[in-house]
């Protein structure tokens, strides 16, 4: 790495202020910035967008607005915070951005669910869990089922479920950012959670047992 | 009245979709009747909407559970496009 950006990161006269905590103005040092929120930056990306090269691509446009929109900056969150409120509108952009470029019928493809037969009633019943999945959220093993079984929903499934449950936006919300109908977003919720049920019942609940792991 | 009984005995299928919209809206009064009436005798659909409730606590949290190892951090070659990126932007 060369030095040539030093002059750069004199910004706000607070040069050498690697020591302080984050609650000022940060020095526009984007190196500093990738060192010390890259990680955890990728890490909200990727859990929203479940694809390494779109969550990377959020990343890199959060940290060169927030360097055109250095001014806006505060000082009234810390900069993490900061940051990450920038991310989050590049992550609801590039989801916007694909939902357009999908027609409904990707989405929506099977109209009806394998789990149901052809007058309604459950095919495969839900089985009784033998443990309160939030119980074993920290685990490590079930983080890998989870995230697995979102990267495994249609992506405008996935988006829907994720905006509604992790970002908790009322349902409207959801519509907009996504640009779709009321209509076709409960749908999509639906459809979304009796996969995911039933994928985490395969893979985790029943997994000592399981005889096809991929299946959901 | 046939069709409130066609409503009120609509297949499983019918029901999942009324309790996942539980979980978005406040469904009308007959709708919470109709669901509180079959889930009284239908277990499935009663263990389904408990599940969906302990599947709503889980991507509730989703920041904090592990991601697969290889998606926890910025691999250095992103590292390096980004900085450049970054500094063609603000030499």
């Amino acid at each position: 790495m060369n030095h040539q950006d030093e002059t750069a990161a004199v910004g706000t006269g607070q040069t050498s202020g690697t020591g302080r905590s984050s609650i000022q103005r940060p020095d526009v040092d984007p190196e500093r910035w990738l060192d010390e929120h890259g990680d955890v930056l990728f890490r909200f990306a990727i859990v929203r967008l479940r694809n390494r090269e779109h969550a990377e691509e959020a990343v890199q446009e959060c940290l060169l607005a927030a360097l055109r929109a250095i001014d806006s900056f505060g000082g009234r969150s810390t900069e993490r915070t900061w940051l990450v409120g920038i991310l989050k509108r590049k992550v609801f952009d590039q989801m916007r951005q694909r939902s357009r470029e999908r027609s409904e019928s990707d989405t929506v493809a099977q109209k009806r669910s394998e789990q149901f037969d052809e007058r309604g009633l459950w095919r495969l019943e839900p089985k009784r869990w033998s443990q309160d999945p939030s119980d074993a959220m920290h685990q490590a093993d079930f983080g890998r089922v989870v995230h697995e079984c979102l990267g495994k929903l249609p992506p405008g499934l996935a988006d829907a479920i994720v905006l509604r449950e992790l970002h908790q936006l009322p349902a409207d919300e959801v519509c907009e950012t996504l640009a779709v109908s009321a209509q076709a977003l409960w749908q999509r919720l639906h459809r979304a959670r009796l996969a995911l049920r039933r994928c985490l019942e395969l893979n985790w609940f029943d997994a000592p047992s399981r005889r096809e792991k991929a299946d959901s | 009245m046939r069709r409130f009984f066609q409503f009120l005995f609509m297949p499983c299928e019918g029901y999942t979709e009324l309790l996942s919209a539980s979980m978005d809206s406040k469904l009308s009064r007959l709708d919470r009747f109709a669901v509180r009436l079959h889930t009284l005798y239908c277990r499935s659909c009663a263990r389904y909407r408990k599940q969906l409730i302990q599947l709503r606590r889980v991507l509730r949290g989703l920041d904090d559970v592990p991601p697969a190892a290889g998606d926890a951090v910025l691999d250095d070659d992103a590292r390096r496009r980004m900085l450049a990126a970054l500094r063609r932007e603000r030499p």
